[in-house]
Parts: structure tokens; C-alpha cells; sequence
């Protein structure tokens, strides 16, 4: 129980340790930038790198997304999420926009990179334990909780978040019904978010 | 929407794309969730950002950092640069607006328009001299054809009176011939001077590439000169330098249709023939 609470707080001096960050990238503050690159580099190019399967394409990719970071900065809100989702979401939208480009199988209409238009009420940001920062702990946690859904679900999930394939053609892919499809993805991300949590409480 | 289908959209939207329709339906159900609803959506966001930590992670080349580095420096520098252009294009000065430049191209266009009719009248003008004139030269031409004519005509009468006054005079009587037997003509010259006057009457007009050639006959034909005829009436020829001019020498004159420009004996039929008389 000690053991989550230090977690707990230190997830959260984390992300207070980022939103400071941000602050100073914000104000065009180079070394603040360079800081969150060595923060963040690690997760972003091992996730582009598991979705665009070449280290050359990675390493393009990453260089794009920390320009866009830099670049886009000012978007970003401390009141609607944490430093690490605003920069992941952005990242893997980019890496989906590379892996659904002609130099790969075309699987669908790219997204757009700015923010998508969804008005969260500043509440849901409140209380909540499950802060998403770059940690080592949250690694472990991750990996033992992903042992806890199927492997169905599993699959589902990396199907869509690492190769970019819809609901649709993933159905397609594994000859299953669209709502089955939509069902393991829905179950398996609150089975995993539900797990994590009760790990965190 | 139900939470379920809320809840439904929320993870897929965490891990997927959802369709603009569900899109918007769930962003309309946001916009009043309550905070359970609200922090459910935002737990689905972030397990869905914590999936990447499951990986076994991975550093990209070191010189990679710098090379990132590099480029925001460059894009900053690049916005700089636009930012003090901005500035600068705002910080000049607003010229007032005067209304000289248009009273100038008024102006201007005033005279362009003005200068182009009095063009255009100009060259009517100059359009109908050049009319008149071309009339006048017409008939300037007529008038000198009609001198040359008359100059010719005086000429030749002065010639036949020169002949006339001279103190000797031969001449002789041609009558038409059988090709044209009502054609006469006669020969007055001035044995003195080898000068002549040529009258010839109802001589048929001749084509272009013919012309009637006059002989002096002596011993053989000698060839007088040529002329042509273009209607009936009288003509009046004079001729120089006659070969032979004592009339004691001269057995006959004859006028033959030969091809334009004459033959040094005749080969044409004979028109008119007739011998010197005796004054």
C-alpha cells in the first residue's frame, strides 16, 4: 500500500514536473525543450517504432512530432489532461498519418493532427489517480496489467492503436462481427483501465 | 445516448477513430456529462497513452536530439524573421492619401483622349488631300499625255512644213492593194535633208505583235521605219534619215504587215505601193 501511494505522488510531482516544462516551452524555452525530449524520446520512438517497423521512419517520425510539440505548444491546456496523453495522442496520430500514407498500406483516411474538437468538463481531470506520466513503475504496472485481458482483446486493441486498422476492417482481418470487434475493444480497455486502477487505489 | 454507448465511444475513441456521426455525438454528450462521466472518458484516454510504457523500450540514436534541436532553432529563427517583417511592414508609415497622382492620370487620360481624336481627324484630313491629290496627279498625267501628244502633232506639222518650205521636194502617191484595196497614203521628203511625212488613210488597225513596215525601193526594198495604226483615219508619220532621197533613185515606196519591230526585207503581204512623182 506504501508502495501505491509513493507511486501516487510521485505520478503526480511528475506531471507537475511536466506542466512546468511545458510552461517554459510554451515560452519558447529551448532547454525546457530539450529536457522533455530526453523525458519523452524513449516512449515516442518505441511506440512509432512498433507501428512504422523501421528505425529510419522512426527516427523521421520523432523529429517531426518534438517540431510539432515545439510548434504546437501553446494548444495545449493543463486543465483538459496531462502532459504525457496530450504528447502520445499527438504522437500517435502522427505515426497513424505515416503508417496510413501511400508509402504503406493505404487503410483509411488520415487524422487530423491538431486536437480533435471534444469539450471535457474540467472535472474529469480532478481527483484522478490514474495520472499518465512517463515512469518506470508505469511500465511494470502496465505490462502485468495487460496479462490481465484476452488475448482477443489484446489483439483488437493493438490492431487498432499500433496499425491504425478500424473497427472495420479489423473485423475484416479477423472474420469477426463489427460488434464483436466493438465489444472486445470496449471490454479490454476497461478491463485494462479497470485493473490499473485497482492497482493505483 | 446511454452510458453504455458513451462509454463504448469513449474507448473506441481512445484507441481508434470514431465516425464523424459518433464523433459528434460524443462530444455533444461531454459537453453536459456529469464529473463521473467526465473522468470515466478521461481514465479511458490515458490507458489508451500508457500502452506504448507496455513495450519494451527502445532510445533512438543519440545525434538525434541534436538534429531536432537544430530544426526548431531553424523554425524559430524563421519566425523571427517573419515576425520582424510583420512588424516592420506594420511600423510603416501610412501615406496619406492625396489626390494628386489621380488629378495627374485624369489628366493624362484627358490628353491621351484629346491627342487620339485630333489624330483621328488629322488622318481623315490627311486621307482626303491625299484623295485630292491623287485626283490631280490623275489628271495631271492626262494633261501631260495630252502635251506630248500635241508637242508630237506640232512637231510633225512643223516637219511637214519644214518639208514643204524646202527648196526641192519628192513625193509619191501609194494606193491600198489587194489585201486592203481602199487604204491610200502619200510621201513628201526633203531629198536635201533625207527628211519624210508619212500620210497613210483607211489602214486597218493591226494586233499588238504586228507593225506595217515601210519600204524604199531601189534596187532592192530598204527599210523606211515602222508604225502602226490603230484605227482608220489619217496618220501622219515622220521619218529621218531616209536611206535613199534622190527621187531618180527611188523606183517605188511600198508599206507591208510584218512582225512587231520590222524585218530587214519584207515577208508580209503588201498593203499599199506607189511610185515617186515627178514635181
Amino acid at each position: 500500500m506504501a508502495f501505491l501511494l509513493a507511486l501516487i505522488q510521485a505520478q503526480i510531482a511528475r506531471n507537475e514536473a511536466d506542466l512546468r516544462l511545458m510552461k517554459r516551452i510554451i515560452g519558447r524555452d529551448q532547454r525546457a525543450f530539450a529536457e522533455l525530449y530526453d523525458r519523452y524520446t524513449s516512449v515516442i520512438y518505441t511506440m512509432v517504432l512498433r507501428m512504422v517497423k523501421s528505425t529510419a521512419e522512426a527516427e523521421d517520425l520523432v523529429q517531426e512530432i518534438f517540431v510539432q510539440i515545439w510548434k504546437k505548444a501553446h494548444l495545449f491546456a493543463e486543465s483538459k489532461g496531462s502532459v504525457y496523453t496530450w504528447v502520445m495522442t499527438m504522437a500517435r496520430r502522427k505515426a497513424i498519418d505515416k503508417v496510413r500514407s501511400q508509402d504503406y498500406v493505404n487503410r483509411g483516411d488520415s487524422v487530423d493532427d491538431d486536437e480533435r474538437p471534444l469539450d471535457i468538463p474540467d472535472a474529469a481531470f480532478e481527483a484522478n489517480p490514474l495520472i499518465a506520466t512517463v515512469s518506470r513503475e508505469y511500465e511494470e504496472l502496465m505490462r502485468s496489467s495487460l496479462v490481465a485481458i484476452s488475448a482477443d482483446q489484446r489483439s483488437i486493441i493493438e490492431l487498432s492503436y499500433y496499425d491504425g486498422y478500424t473497427q472495420a476492417q479489423i473485423a475484416e482481418r479477423l472474420q469477426l462481427p463489427l460488434g464483436t470487434v466493438k465489444t472486445r475493444m470496449r471490454q479490454g480497455l476497461i478491463k485494462l483501465r479497470d485493473s490499473l486502477k485497482g492497482r493505483l487505489e | 445516448m446511454t452510458r453504455d454507448e458513451f462509454i463504448e465511444l469513449s474507448a473506441e475513441f481512445a484507441v481508434s477513430d470514431l465516425e464523424p456521426g459518433d464523433l459528434g455525438r460524443l462530444s455533444e454528450y461531454l459537453r453536459s456529462a456529469g464529473g463521473n462521466d467526465a473522468r470515466a472518458f478521461v481514465e479511458l484516454q490515458n490507458t489508451a497513452a500508457l500502452l506504448p510504457l507496455a513495450l519494451e523500450q527502445q532510445s533512438p540514436p543519440a545525434h538525434l536530439k541534436e538534429r531536432i534541436l537544430h530544426r526548431i532553432r531553424i523554425a524559430d529563427q524563421a519566425a523571427a524573421a517573419a515576425q520582424r517583417r510583420t512588424t516592420e511592414l506594420a511600423a510603416l508609415p501610412v501615406q496619406k492619401r492625396s489626390w494628386l497622382p489621380f488629378g495627374v492620370t485624369f489628366v493624362t487620360l484627358a490628353m491621351i483622349v484629346g491627342f487620339s481624336l485630333y489624330v483621328v481627324r488629322l488622318m481623315g484630313t490627311i486621307d482626303q488631300q491625299s484623295r485630292f491629290m491623287s485626283s490631280l496627279e490623275k489628271q495631271n498625267e492626262s494633261l501631260a499625255s495630252e502635251i506630248i501628244a500635241l508637242k508630237d502633232e506640232l512637231s510633225q506639222k512643223q516637219a511637214m512644213l519644214d518639208v514643204l518650205a524646202s527648196k526641192s521636194i519628192g513625193m509619191a502617191m501609194m494606193s491600198g492593194m489587194e489585201v486592203n484595196p481602199v487604204g491610200y497614203g502619200k510621201i513628201l521628203w526633203d531629198p536635201e535633208r533625207g527628211i519624210a511625212i508619212l500620210q497613210v488613210a483607211n489602214l486597218p488597225g493591226i494586233p499588238s505583235d504586228k507593225d506595217y513596215q515601210l519600204w524604199v525601193i531601189r534596187d532592192k526594198p530598204i527599210s523606211a521605219g515602222v508604225f502602226s495604226v490603230t484605227s482608220e483615219s489619217d496618220k501622219f508619220f515622220m521619218i529621218k534619215n531616209m536611206a535613199v532621197t534622190d527621187p531618180k533613185l527611188i523606183s517605188a515606196f511600198a508599206i507591208t504587215l510584218e512582225p512587231k519591230g520590222g524585218m530587214p526585207q519584207p515577208t508580209g503581204e503588201m498593203y499599199m505601193a506607189g511610185s515617186p512623182k515627178k514635181l
